[in-house]
Protein backbone atom coordinates (compact mmCIF):
# COMPACT_ATOMS: atom_id res chain seq x y z
CA UNK A 1 0.00 0.00 0.00
CA UNK A 2 2.73 2.62 0.73
CA UNK A 3 4.37 1.77 -2.47
CA UNK A 4 0.99 2.18 -4.30
CA UNK A 5 1.09 5.52 -2.48
CA UNK A 6 4.59 6.84 -3.06
CA UNK A 7 3.96 5.50 -6.96
CA UNK A 8 1.10 7.68 -7.60
CA UNK A 9 2.68 10.43 -5.35
CA UNK A 10 5.54 10.95 -7.97
CA UNK A 11 3.56 10.03 -10.77
CA UNK A 12 1.34 12.49 -10.42
CA UNK A 13 4.30 15.09 -9.45
CA UNK A 14 5.64 14.57 -12.72
CA UNK A 15 2.36 15.01 -14.47
CA UNK A 16 1.66 18.51 -12.15
CA UNK A 17 5.64 19.21 -13.05
CA UNK A 18 4.91 19.27 -17.00
CA UNK A 19 1.27 20.96 -17.20
CA UNK A 20 3.29 24.15 -14.41
CA UNK A 21 6.46 24.04 -16.09
CA UNK A 22 4.65 25.46 -19.41
CA UNK A 23 2.89 27.97 -17.33
CA UNK A 24 6.11 29.80 -15.64
CA UNK A 25 8.19 29.96 -18.48
CA UNK A 26 10.91 33.11 -18.99
CA UNK A 27 10.31 33.11 -22.98
CA UNK A 28 7.05 32.09 -25.19
CA UNK A 29 4.83 31.61 -22.02
CA UNK A 30 1.38 29.93 -23.38
CA UNK A 31 -0.78 31.69 -20.30
CA UNK A 32 -2.72 30.45 -17.93
CA UNK A 33 -4.24 26.66 -17.97
CA UNK A 34 -7.28 25.01 -19.02
CA UNK A 35 -9.52 25.70 -16.44
CA UNK A 36 -10.42 28.82 -14.90
CA UNK A 37 -7.09 31.46 -14.87
CA UNK A 38 -5.96 31.19 -11.51
CA UNK A 39 -2.71 33.10 -11.03
CA UNK A 40 -2.06 35.70 -8.57
CA UNK A 41 0.81 38.38 -8.19
CA UNK A 42 0.45 38.78 -4.84
CA UNK A 43 -1.55 38.73 -1.65
CA UNK A 44 -5.35 40.38 -2.36
CA UNK A 45 -5.41 43.74 -3.24
CA UNK A 46 -7.84 46.71 -4.22
CA UNK A 47 -8.42 47.55 -7.49
CA UNK A 48 -6.04 50.96 -8.68
CA UNK A 49 -8.32 53.67 -9.78
CA UNK A 50 -9.28 54.37 -13.17
CA UNK A 51 -6.50 51.53 -14.43
CA UNK A 52 -6.85 48.24 -16.72
CA UNK A 53 -2.70 48.03 -16.92
CA UNK A 54 -1.34 44.23 -17.38
CA UNK A 55 -1.29 41.26 -18.87
CA UNK A 56 -4.78 39.90 -18.47
CA UNK A 57 -5.40 35.75 -18.92
CA UNK A 58 -8.74 34.13 -18.87
CA UNK A 59 -7.54 30.24 -19.31
CA UNK A 60 -9.87 28.39 -20.29
CA UNK A 61 -12.32 30.02 -20.16
CA UNK A 62 -11.43 32.16 -22.92
CA UNK A 63 -10.79 29.61 -25.99
CA UNK A 64 -15.00 29.15 -26.18
CA UNK A 65 -14.53 26.21 -28.55
CA UNK A 66 -18.54 25.11 -28.57
CA UNK A 67 -19.05 29.16 -29.37
CA UNK A 68 -21.92 31.28 -27.48
CA UNK A 69 -25.55 31.19 -27.04
CA UNK A 70 -26.94 33.38 -29.66
CA UNK A 71 -30.13 34.60 -29.63
CA UNK A 72 -32.87 34.21 -32.42
CA UNK A 73 -31.85 34.82 -36.16
CA UNK A 74 -33.52 36.71 -38.44
CA UNK A 75 -34.45 35.12 -41.75
CA UNK A 76 -31.40 37.68 -43.15
CA UNK A 77 -29.74 36.23 -40.45
CA UNK A 78 -30.29 32.29 -40.65
CA UNK A 79 -29.80 32.59 -44.42
CA UNK A 80 -26.29 34.01 -43.66
CA UNK A 81 -25.55 31.40 -41.04
CA UNK A 82 -26.83 28.79 -43.72
CA UNK A 83 -23.09 29.27 -45.53
CA UNK A 84 -21.27 29.08 -42.71
CA UNK A 85 -19.85 25.45 -41.82
CA UNK A 86 -18.07 25.58 -38.97
CA UNK A 87 -15.66 23.48 -36.72
CA UNK A 88 -18.30 23.14 -33.59
CA UNK A 89 -21.57 24.00 -32.15
CA UNK A 90 -24.83 23.75 -34.60
CA UNK A 91 -23.13 24.31 -38.07
CA UNK A 92 -20.41 21.31 -37.37
CA UNK A 93 -19.26 19.76 -40.41
CA UNK A 94 -16.41 17.75 -41.01
CA UNK A 95 -12.72 18.69 -40.78
CA UNK A 96 -12.62 18.77 -44.40
CA UNK A 97 -15.73 20.57 -44.94
CA UNK A 98 -15.12 23.06 -42.86
CA UNK A 99 -15.38 26.99 -44.58
CA UNK A 100 -14.10 28.98 -41.47
CA UNK A 101 -12.28 31.71 -42.68
CA UNK A 102 -9.82 32.12 -39.97
CA UNK A 103 -8.88 28.14 -39.54
CA UNK A 104 -8.48 27.67 -43.51
CA UNK A 105 -7.51 30.68 -44.91
CA UNK A 106 -5.76 32.89 -42.53
CA UNK A 107 -7.87 35.41 -42.43
CA UNK A 108 -8.30 38.06 -38.86
CA UNK A 109 -10.75 36.40 -36.27
CA UNK A 110 -11.66 39.73 -36.54
CA UNK A 111 -13.83 41.95 -33.81
CA UNK A 112 -15.50 40.61 -31.83
CA UNK A 113 -14.52 37.27 -32.54
CA UNK A 114 -11.52 37.67 -31.04
CA UNK A 115 -13.22 37.68 -27.79
CA UNK A 116 -15.51 35.41 -28.04
CA UNK A 117 -13.21 32.40 -29.89
CA UNK A 118 -9.13 32.17 -28.66
CA UNK A 119 -9.05 34.69 -26.19
CA UNK A 120 -5.35 33.96 -25.03
CA UNK A 121 -4.20 36.40 -22.77
CA UNK A 122 -3.98 39.73 -23.59
CA UNK A 123 -2.01 43.29 -22.71
CA UNK A 124 -3.52 46.38 -21.73
CA UNK A 125 -1.66 49.55 -22.66
CA UNK A 126 -3.16 53.10 -21.45
CA UNK A 127 -1.76 56.11 -23.27
CA UNK A 128 -2.90 59.69 -22.67
CA UNK A 129 -5.97 59.09 -25.57
CA UNK A 130 -6.07 55.53 -26.01
CA UNK A 131 -6.39 52.31 -24.60
CA UNK A 132 -4.56 49.64 -26.44
CA UNK A 133 -5.18 46.19 -26.65
CA UNK A 134 -2.33 43.97 -27.52
CA UNK A 135 -3.37 39.94 -27.85
CA UNK A 136 -1.59 37.14 -27.62
CA UNK A 137 -3.80 35.14 -30.22
CA UNK A 138 -2.89 36.25 -33.65
CA UNK A 139 -0.51 39.15 -32.38
CA UNK A 140 -3.14 42.25 -33.14
CA UNK A 141 -4.34 45.10 -31.71
CA UNK A 142 -6.92 47.41 -31.29
CA UNK A 143 -7.01 51.20 -30.81
CA UNK A 144 -9.94 52.33 -28.23
CA UNK A 145 -10.07 55.82 -28.41
CA UNK A 146 -10.35 57.85 -24.91
CA UNK A 147 -10.32 61.70 -26.44
CA UNK A 148 -13.64 62.22 -25.69
CA UNK A 149 -14.88 61.31 -30.39
CA UNK A 150 -17.68 60.24 -31.32
CA UNK A 151 -18.35 56.54 -32.72
CA UNK A 152 -18.29 57.49 -37.03
CA UNK A 153 -21.68 57.45 -38.68
CA UNK A 154 -21.87 54.93 -41.78
CA UNK A 155 -18.36 53.80 -40.87
CA UNK A 156 -16.37 51.72 -44.12
CA UNK A 157 -16.50 48.83 -42.45
CA UNK A 158 -12.79 47.18 -41.05
CA UNK A 159 -11.87 43.57 -39.67
CA UNK A 160 -11.94 45.27 -36.15
CA UNK A 161 -14.00 47.96 -36.13
CA UNK A 162 -13.67 51.65 -34.63
CA UNK A 163 -14.01 51.91 -30.79
CA UNK A 164 -14.16 54.47 -28.24
CA UNK A 165 -14.28 54.04 -24.15
CA UNK A 166 -14.99 55.88 -21.09
CA UNK A 167 -14.59 55.38 -17.57
CA UNK A 168 -18.25 54.82 -16.26
CA UNK A 169 -17.11 54.58 -12.98
CA UNK A 170 -13.26 54.27 -11.30
CA UNK A 171 -13.55 50.70 -11.70
CA UNK A 172 -15.38 50.37 -14.90
CA UNK A 173 -14.08 50.98 -18.03
CA UNK A 174 -17.06 50.62 -21.27
CA UNK A 175 -16.13 50.51 -25.07
CA UNK A 176 -18.62 50.75 -27.57
CA UNK A 177 -17.69 49.66 -31.12
CA UNK A 178 -19.60 50.05 -34.56
CA UNK A 179 -18.33 49.16 -38.22
CA UNK A 180 -16.82 44.70 -38.10
CA UNK A 181 -16.64 43.17 -41.04
CA UNK A 182 -19.59 40.87 -41.76
CA UNK A 183 -16.71 38.43 -43.11
CA UNK A 184 -16.05 37.32 -40.30
CA UNK A 185 -17.75 35.07 -37.87
CA UNK A 186 -18.76 36.17 -34.15
CA UNK A 187 -17.33 32.41 -32.60
CA UNK A 188 -16.24 29.02 -33.56
CA UNK A 189 -20.60 27.79 -33.89
CA UNK A 190 -19.81 30.46 -37.24
CA UNK A 191 -22.59 32.76 -35.76
CA UNK A 192 -22.89 35.22 -38.24
CA UNK A 193 -23.10 39.21 -37.90
CA UNK A 194 -23.91 42.28 -40.20
CA UNK A 195 -21.66 45.41 -40.66
CA UNK A 196 -24.83 47.10 -38.90
CA UNK A 197 -23.38 44.87 -35.52
CA UNK A 198 -22.93 47.37 -32.85
CA UNK A 199 -20.47 45.98 -29.47
CA UNK A 200 -20.50 47.24 -25.73
CA UNK A 201 -17.56 45.70 -24.05
CA UNK A 202 -17.69 45.94 -19.77
CA UNK A 203 -14.08 45.63 -18.08
CA UNK A 204 -14.62 45.82 -14.49
CA UNK A 205 -11.75 45.57 -12.33
CA UNK A 206 -12.73 43.69 -9.33
CA UNK A 207 -9.74 43.72 -7.98
CA UNK A 208 -5.58 44.26 -8.93
CA UNK A 209 -5.56 40.53 -10.01
CA UNK A 210 -8.94 40.03 -10.79
CA UNK A 211 -11.25 41.89 -14.08
CA UNK A 212 -14.51 40.85 -15.42
CA UNK A 213 -15.70 41.13 -19.10
CA UNK A 214 -19.15 41.39 -20.20
CA UNK A 215 -19.86 41.70 -24.17
CA UNK A 216 -23.31 42.32 -25.44
CA UNK A 217 -24.30 42.48 -29.22
CA UNK A 218 -26.89 44.16 -31.00
CA UNK A 219 -27.39 43.73 -34.33
CA UNK A 220 -31.13 43.60 -35.62
CA UNK A 221 -30.32 42.64 -38.92
CA UNK A 222 -29.06 38.96 -37.76
CA UNK A 223 -30.67 38.76 -34.38
CA UNK A 224 -34.12 39.15 -32.93
CA UNK A 225 -33.12 40.97 -29.50
CA UNK A 226 -29.72 41.75 -28.65
CA UNK A 227 -27.26 39.38 -26.53
CA UNK A 228 -24.94 38.90 -24.03
CA UNK A 229 -22.10 36.94 -25.38
CA UNK A 230 -19.78 37.10 -22.15
CA UNK A 231 -20.94 37.28 -19.16
CA UNK A 232 -18.70 38.53 -16.39
CA UNK A 233 -15.70 36.63 -17.86
CA UNK A 234 -13.01 36.27 -15.22
CA UNK A 235 -10.02 37.68 -16.46
CA UNK A 236 -6.84 37.25 -14.02
CA UNK A 237 -3.51 39.40 -13.83
CA UNK A 238 -0.40 37.54 -15.11
CA UNK A 239 3.09 38.50 -13.48
CA UNK A 240 4.38 41.40 -15.14
CA UNK A 241 7.40 39.95 -17.04
CA UNK A 242 5.33 37.58 -18.88
CA UNK A 243 6.87 37.14 -22.39
CA UNK A 244 3.89 35.54 -24.29
CA UNK A 245 3.87 32.88 -27.04
CA UNK A 246 3.17 33.97 -30.83
CA UNK A 247 -0.04 32.18 -31.83
CA UNK A 248 -0.64 33.29 -35.24
CA UNK A 249 -3.18 31.05 -37.82
CA UNK A 250 -0.88 31.58 -40.52
CA UNK A 251 -2.48 31.42 -44.28
CA UNK A 252 1.08 28.84 -44.72
CA UNK A 253 0.22 26.34 -41.81
CA UNK A 254 -3.61 26.86 -42.94
CA UNK A 255 -2.97 25.17 -45.91
CA UNK A 256 -0.85 22.77 -44.60
CA UNK A 257 -3.48 21.63 -42.29
CA UNK A 258 -6.57 21.90 -45.25
CA UNK A 259 -4.09 19.31 -47.41
CA UNK A 260 -4.21 16.45 -44.67
CA UNK A 261 -7.68 16.77 -44.06
CA UNK A 262 -8.31 17.28 -48.15
CA UNK A 263 -6.96 13.35 -47.90
CA UNK A 264 -9.29 12.64 -46.04
CA UNK A 265 -11.95 13.67 -48.35
CA UNK A 266 -10.00 11.39 -50.69
CA UNK A 267 -10.26 8.83 -49.23
CA UNK B 1 1.28 -4.47 -10.53
CA UNK B 2 3.33 -1.70 -11.56
CA UNK B 3 2.50 -1.57 -15.31
CA UNK B 4 -0.96 -1.30 -14.43
CA UNK B 5 -1.29 1.07 -12.07
CA UNK B 6 0.82 2.84 -14.48
CA UNK B 7 -2.09 2.00 -17.17
CA UNK B 8 -4.58 3.41 -15.48
CA UNK B 9 -2.63 6.74 -14.13
CA UNK B 10 -1.99 7.30 -17.77
CA UNK B 11 -5.83 6.93 -18.60
CA UNK B 12 -6.52 9.00 -16.20
CA UNK B 13 -4.51 11.96 -16.83
CA UNK B 14 -5.39 11.34 -20.61
CA UNK B 15 -8.83 11.89 -19.61
CA UNK B 16 -7.87 14.79 -17.89
CA UNK B 17 -6.28 16.56 -19.88
CA UNK B 18 -8.53 15.07 -22.82
CA UNK B 19 -11.43 16.83 -21.39
CA UNK B 20 -9.80 20.24 -21.35
CA UNK B 21 -11.24 22.38 -24.11
CA UNK B 22 -7.71 22.13 -26.00
CA UNK B 23 -9.36 21.47 -29.83
CA UNK B 24 -10.87 24.25 -30.03
CA UNK B 25 -10.78 24.62 -34.12
CA UNK B 26 -13.08 21.65 -34.40
CA UNK B 27 -15.27 18.87 -32.74
CA UNK B 28 -15.51 15.48 -32.92
CA UNK B 29 -17.52 15.17 -36.58
CA UNK B 30 -14.90 13.57 -38.21
CA UNK B 31 -13.72 11.10 -35.33
CA UNK B 32 -14.76 7.46 -35.21
CA UNK B 33 -15.33 8.25 -31.02
CA UNK B 34 -16.34 4.29 -30.66
CA UNK B 35 -12.98 3.11 -31.84
CA UNK B 36 -9.23 3.12 -30.36
CA UNK B 37 -5.88 2.35 -32.12
CA UNK B 38 -2.64 0.65 -30.84
CA UNK B 39 0.24 1.44 -33.74
CA UNK B 40 3.77 1.33 -33.80
CA UNK B 41 5.39 2.83 -36.61
CA UNK B 42 8.41 5.66 -37.62
CA UNK B 43 8.12 9.34 -38.04
CA UNK B 44 7.87 10.87 -41.15
CA UNK B 45 7.00 14.33 -40.12
CA UNK B 46 6.15 16.39 -37.29
CA UNK B 47 3.84 19.72 -38.46
CA UNK B 48 3.79 21.99 -35.58
CA UNK B 49 1.36 24.41 -36.60
CA UNK B 50 -2.03 26.16 -36.02
CA UNK B 51 -4.89 25.76 -35.63
CA UNK B 52 -3.30 21.81 -35.09
CA UNK B 53 0.04 19.85 -34.54
CA UNK B 54 0.03 16.87 -36.85
CA UNK B 55 2.14 13.78 -36.14
CA UNK B 56 2.87 12.05 -39.54
CA UNK B 57 4.35 8.15 -39.24
CA UNK B 58 4.85 4.93 -40.90
CA UNK B 59 2.35 1.68 -39.89
CA UNK B 60 2.13 -1.13 -41.09
CA UNK B 61 -1.38 -2.75 -40.75
CA UNK B 62 -2.68 -6.38 -39.64
CA UNK B 63 -2.37 -6.81 -43.52
CA UNK B 64 1.17 -5.67 -43.98
CA UNK B 65 0.33 -2.81 -45.98
CA UNK B 66 2.11 0.32 -44.92
CA UNK B 67 -0.03 3.13 -44.61
CA UNK B 68 1.22 7.14 -43.42
CA UNK B 69 -0.69 8.21 -41.08
CA UNK B 70 -1.78 11.87 -40.02
CA UNK B 71 -2.79 12.74 -35.97
CA UNK B 72 -3.67 15.52 -34.76
CA UNK B 73 -3.19 17.50 -31.31
CA UNK B 74 -3.98 20.67 -30.30
CA UNK B 75 -2.27 23.73 -31.27
CA UNK B 76 1.26 24.35 -30.26
CA UNK B 77 0.20 26.86 -27.46
CA UNK B 78 -1.98 24.83 -25.59
CA UNK B 79 0.58 21.44 -26.20
CA UNK B 80 3.57 23.84 -25.11
CA UNK B 81 1.60 23.74 -21.94
CA UNK B 82 1.35 20.06 -21.96
CA UNK B 83 5.32 19.89 -22.01
CA UNK B 84 5.27 19.01 -26.16
CA UNK B 85 7.70 21.24 -28.14
CA UNK B 86 8.84 22.30 -31.55
CA UNK B 87 11.33 19.09 -31.06
CA UNK B 88 9.51 16.59 -29.70
CA UNK B 89 9.86 14.29 -32.44
CA UNK B 90 12.33 13.76 -35.79
CA UNK B 91 11.45 11.53 -39.04
CA UNK B 92 12.83 8.20 -37.82
CA UNK B 93 11.41 8.42 -34.34
CA UNK B 94 9.86 4.98 -33.22
CA UNK B 95 6.74 5.65 -31.42
CA UNK B 96 3.93 3.62 -30.50
CA UNK B 97 0.34 6.12 -30.80
CA UNK B 98 -2.47 5.14 -29.76
CA UNK B 99 -5.64 7.51 -31.52
CA UNK B 100 -9.21 7.68 -32.50
CA UNK B 101 -9.76 7.46 -36.26
CA UNK B 102 -11.46 9.71 -38.71
CA UNK B 103 -14.85 7.29 -39.48
CA UNK B 104 -13.98 6.99 -43.46
CA UNK B 105 -10.74 4.55 -43.37
CA UNK B 106 -8.67 7.31 -44.33
CA UNK B 107 -5.20 7.24 -42.06
CA UNK B 108 -6.13 10.08 -40.03
CA UNK B 109 -6.85 10.76 -36.15
CA UNK B 110 -7.12 12.18 -33.19
CA UNK B 111 -3.84 11.22 -30.98
CA UNK B 112 -4.42 10.30 -27.49
CA UNK B 113 -1.37 8.77 -26.40
CA UNK B 114 2.60 8.68 -27.59
CA UNK B 115 5.25 6.46 -26.68
CA UNK B 116 8.48 7.05 -27.55
CA UNK B 117 11.39 4.52 -27.62
CA UNK B 118 13.10 4.88 -24.35
CA UNK B 119 9.40 4.62 -23.05
CA UNK B 120 8.43 8.29 -22.48
CA UNK B 121 4.72 8.79 -23.03
CA UNK B 122 3.56 12.54 -23.95
CA UNK B 123 -0.56 12.68 -23.68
Amino acid sequence: MRTRFTFFSIAATVLLSVVAAGQNLPWNNPGGGQGPAARQTGPAAPAPRRDLSGIWDAGGAGIGARGMPAAPLTPWGDALGKTHQSGDGARMVPAPDINDPLSTMGDPAGFPRNLLFELRPFQVVHTPNQVLMLYMFEKRWRVIWTDGRQLPKDPDPRWYGYSVGRWEDDYTFVVNSVGTDERTWLDNAGNPHSNDLEVEERYRRVGRDLMELTVTLDDSKVYTRPWVARDKLQLRLLPPDTDLMEMIPSATEAAAVKKIYAAERQQ
Amino acid sequence: MKAKLLGVFLAAAGLLVASAPSFAHHGTASFDTTRDLTLKGTVTDWIWANPHCFLEFDAMDETGTVRNWAVEVSNPTDMTKRGWARGSFKAGDQITVNLQPVKNGAPIGRLRTVTLRDGSTLL
